[in-house]
């Protein structure tokens, strides 16, 4: 039988310091075959290990129709994340997945405005979508970013932020400047603030990753827009340790965030207590 | 089967090399399982143990890779066991871990590996004996699973069904034939599913029931006891324990409740669970609400074990109403 439990071994390609304490990994499966049949969509996330240190989920950051490699971007918060930064070029860590069946719609996407919203490094499972439309500019009609950090420093990918503005309508904001200046407009303020001051685009298919209180109150902001509860997409971030069901800490209602999610359509999850 | 032949049988099955296990009385007259080696002490009595079975087939602490030079190893899963005494309520529980566990390897290595052996759960008044024992066969024994099954019909008797083909090689091997066969059909009864937890599934899933949760968010200590005595409760956590300077360690599931603080913490310092209040209804609606629309079955088998061990005086006997009344 096969263990649902064993993490199959891969291979650190490169790093990048995306900010202080957020470091970004491209990786490859030791095995030829394990990195073949490795196909994800934008939204599902894995479980990564050490030996010793144990594991932890973490979101999938690159392009989906890459077959050589794929990235996920970490930021040091324990024990196992610290040990993650330690490893160079070449280590290798446990990965298990793709997990989870709820992911960001890209069919229902298709042409369609699409508004992301991004707070701190909820923007890593959204790059993945802006990689995928990037790649197919067509397949949205307008797509529109909104990304907000603590600070200048904290924003993650940011040599590549002037690359997603070619496509995406793009508004950033701090919740306070810091001493590095940035290269791109940015505002100062929390992210319901962008919200308010730009122009969204019409009808909007809106996917949200951050922190619990930011998508509390977007959710408020969005809801005075007249945005309907199916049009809008979340990704819930929840204790998990198996991933895939069984432990039941990640539990929403009559939901597994692992299972089921980590993306819920709004619709389905408002009113379930503690949910959002 | 009378119960002199019974303890031959448990010495039998000790004799054939099994770790058997059984109800016993402890010294402070707890009836509990323990591992058997004289067959006298087992205590068939059709009442429930004060603890489940639960760690029979998910241990406490379970090893699911060794770490030998920071490299996880496979690990050898399981031993032959025999349980003797679940009660139909215990089984119902296993019909749970049934579908819960369908993938894991850990499981169902295990649950290969055991024979177990249940008994009726008998009612203490005698009248209220012959009507539960009338509805018995039809409404509880084709729907558990087990390999043997004890049915009480007397103060020393007992009618012996089986339940799988291996229950049934045990029993020729020992020389027993007078048994009967029960075909397994499945968890959910003829009549469909539990009504009862149908309709707490629609009260819960139709609105928050805060005057009920309010009080008990006020009441319970979160100690976590029901957990530990529930047949049902199956949280985990994983976890590697290693030493860091040789790598040498293991990674194991451990049981947890979700009354303990961390339970819900992630790493941006954020507690979903944040109050008493929470917890126990995340305990209630596991039970009532997930568990029954994801497995189909009850995640409360009604056997009490909470409500003996409860220090503050819970009581989901009547809890139960409550959620039904939607009050």
């Amino acid at each position: 039988m096969k263990n649902i439990y064993e993490p199959k071994p891969a291979k650190i390609i490169s790093t990048q310091e995306q900010s202080p304490g957020v470091i970004s990994f491209k990786l490859r499966f030791n095995d030829e075959k394990d990195q073949k049949n490795f196909y994800f969509f934008p939204g599902q996330f894995l479980m990564v290990s050490l030996p010793g240190y144990g594991e932890a989920p973490v979101g999938i950051s690159s392009f989906a129709g890459a077959t050589d490699t794929f990235e996920i971007c970490v930021r040091k918060a324990g024990r196992l994340t610290s040990a993650l930064h330690q490893k160079k070029e070449g280590d290798l860590i446990g990965v298990r997945g793709p997990l989870g069946k709820g992911y960001f719609p890209m069919k229902e996407a298709k042409g369609k405005n699409l508004l992301l919203i991004a707070g701190g490094i909820g923007i890593i499972p959204l790059r993945a979508v802006i990689l995928d439309i990037l790649e197919n500019p067509k397949s949205v009609s307008k797509a529109q970013l909104l990304y907000g950090a603590k600070c200048e420093t904290e924003f993650l990918y940011k040599d590549e932020l002037k690359d997603w503005q070619k496509i995406w309508s793009m508004s950033l904001t701090v919740d306070k400047h810091g001493p590095e200046k940035c290269s791109l407009v940015c505002d100062e303020g929390l992210i319901t603030h962008l919200l308010e001051k730009e122009k969204i685009v019409p009808d909007p298919l809106v996917f949200i990753v951050g922190p619990p209180v930011m998508c509390k109150f977007v959710i408020a902001a969005l809801k005075k827009k007249g945005v309907k509860d199916e049009d809008i997409y979340i990704s819930l971030e929840r204790n998990m340790q198996c991933g895939v069901g069984e432990c039941h800490h990640c539990g929403i209602g009559n939901k597994l965030v692992c299972k089921d999610g980590p993306v819920f359509k709004y619709s389905e999850i408002k009113g379930t207590p503690a949910a959002v | 089967m009378i119960k002199d032949q019974l303890g031959k049988f448990i010495g039998f099955l000790i004799k054939e090399g099994n770790r058997v296990y059984a109800p016993v009385l402890r010294d402070d007259g707890f009836l509990v399982s323990a591992k058997i080696s004289d067959p006298a002490d087992v205590v068939i009595n059709g009442q429930l143990t004060y603890y489940p079975w639960r760690k029979y087939f998910l241990p406490a602490t379970e090893t699911i890779f060794n770490i030998h030079q920071d490299v996880l190893k496979k690990v050898k899963v399981a031993d032959p066991q025999v349980l003797i005494g679940p009660t139909v309520l215990d089984l119902r529980a296993l019909d749970l871990y049934n579908q819960v566990f369908a993938d894991d390897v850990y499981y169902q290595e295990r649950k290969r590996a055991t024979i177990v052996i249940g008994q009726s759960l008998a009612p203490a008044d005698k009248r209220e004996f012959a009507e539960f024992q009338d509805k018995f066969r039809e409404d509880q024994l084709e729907h558990v699973e087990f390999d043997i099954f004890l049915e009480k019909t007397g103060d020393d008797e007992m009618k012996v069904y089986t339940g799988s083909e291996d229950g049934q090689r045990l029993l020729e091997k020992f020389g027993y034939k007078d048994y009967e066969n029960i075909k397994y059909v499945g968890p959910i009864k003829e009549d469909g599913v539990d009504e009862e937890m149908t309709s707490i599934l629609e009260k819960m899933k139709s609105g928050y029931n805060s005057k009920l949760f309010q009080e008990l968010g006020q009441t319970c200590i979160n100690c976590g006891k029901c957990s530990l005595v529930c047949p049902t409760c199956y949280c985990f956590n994983v976890l590697d324990k290693a030493k860091r300077e040789s790598g040498e360690g293991r990674r194991v599931r451990q049981w947890t409740t979700c009354f303990y603080p961390n339970f819900s913490w992630i790493s941006a310092k954020h507690r979903f669970l944040s109050d008493t209040e929470k917890r126990i209804y995340y305990w209630y609606e596991h039970k009532f609400v997930r568990d029954p629309e994801r497995y189909s079955v009850p995640g409360c088998v009604r056997c009490g074990r909470c409500v003996k061990a409860c220090p503050v005086g819970i009581n989901i006997m009547e809890n139960i109403p409550r959620l039904k009344n939607g009050e």
